[in-house]
């Protein structure tokens, strides 16, 4: 099976060259599917690496977070 | 485009949402949505039942150019399943529009752009599969699965091909102009409840009010990210749009979509509250002696 992404060789799940995780070489998921979950893959790890640093920038703001409110600065 | 609420009163009765730190507090929070979007919309409509038009319509004064009572036919449902309010809301438009959780005050008028798409919502929210104390689709799934219930195809592909990282779409703010999409997802989010597999099986679920907003927002995301440039599927062209790129930016960021939105256990939180009532006071003083009157105090 090769890497519906860059299309090398797959030995496991994970692709060697562009660290693509396939799902396991016997997933059956497609290639739209393939790339569907490395795009959230990334979204994800985008959202938290933001969400942290935002944490470590502002970490009062942890407060607001807590209290589940979203703009209570404009009510 | 018109703006739509719903109050679905057998969940409010049933304490089966999210409650607030008083009655006072959740006409107060009715006026203040309804009329602070008012003025950015042509029309506004209210889905609700007799008792709930009869508190809202009747007794505290609000005004909408239409509303309708047609949740008086989800009588016969579970108050635990709470969304399912909006969701009918959502299958029965008619045109485009866009639906405001009445705990969301909508101080500036939407983007033009965002209103124009296919479908839009507040943000979108990701979560990882067990670490999430809102989102627990390996819960119910694992339960109506191991009893031989049923679960949207869309539903499985996403918990499927996305794994430990997964997303649902928050819809304190939900509208757009492909209709067939919305009224496709809601009414398979009512088949989730209503399917004869499923139907025994669901009284007995745990943590049943926690899973509503599944039903809403997470097979909302599900349903978009499967048909979204899917070959064969009828919303291959789906578009999605959102008011902030994340949760986060819905955070630090409100004011610039100008969007306050009084999430879960905020309803209660007494600052907050107070802030409330002096603002719809101060901005509404019929209507603020209207709820004062209808809330006895």
């Amino acid at each position: 099976m090769i890497c519906p992404l860059c299309g090398n060789a797959l030995t496991e799940s994970f692709c060697a060259r562009c660290g693509a995780d396939t799902g396991g070489l016997d997933s059956g998921l497609s290639p739209f599917e393939h790339d569907a979950r490395r795009l959230r893959e990334m979204e994800f790890n985008d959202v938290v690496q933001k969400f942290r640093s935002t944490i470590q920038r502002m970490p009062d703001r942890y407060v607001l977070y807590g209290n589940g409110a979203i703009g209570s600065d404009l009510l | 485009m018109r703006a739509v609420w719903t109050f679905w009163t057998k969940p409010f009765l049933a304490n089966a949402s999210w409650g607030w730190l008083s009655e006072r507090h959740h006409l107060l929070s009715w006026i203040l949505s309804v009329e602070t979007a008012r003025h950015h919309f042509p029309s506004i409509c209210l889905y609700t039942d007799s008792h709930g038009a009869y508190l809202l319509v009747d007794r505290l004064g609000l005004r909408f150019d239409t509303v309708s009572t047609a949740l008086d036919s989800l009588r016969h449902y579970d108050p635990r399943w709470w969304t399912l309010g909006k969701l009918h809301a959502y299958r029965s438009e008619t045109s485009p529009f866009v639906h405001i959780d009445s705990d969301a005050y909508l101080w500036k008028a939407i983007d033009p752009s965002i209103i124009a798409g296919d479908l839009f919502a507040q943000n979108a929210e990701y979560f990882s599969l067990g670490a999430s104390e809102f989102y627990m689709p390996e819960v119910l799934e694992s339960f109506l699965l191991k009893r031989g219930g049923w679960l949207p195809t869309e539903w499985l592909w996403a918990r499927t091909v996305f794994g430990a990282c997964q997303k649902g779409i928050a819809c304190g703010v939900f509208g757009g102009q492909n209709l067939a999409f919305i009224r496709y997802y809601a009414e398979l989010a009512f088949r989730l409840i209503t399917d004869s597999r499923n139907a025994a099986l669901l009284p007995n679920v745990p943590h049943k009010a926690r899973h509503a907003i599944l039903l809403e927002q997470y097979l909302l995301s599900a349903c978009v990210d499967y048909h979204h440039g899917r070959e064969g599927s009828p919303f291959k062209n789906l578009t999605v749009k959102f008011l902030f790129d994340s949760f986060e930016d819905a955070y630090f960021d409100a004011g610039r979509i100008g969007l306050t939105h009084l999430l879960a256990n905020t309803k209660k939180d007494p600052i907050l509250m107070r802030r409330l009532e002096d603002r719809v006071a101060q901005n509404y003083p019929d209507l603020y002696d209207r709820c004062l009157l209808v809330s006895g105090r």
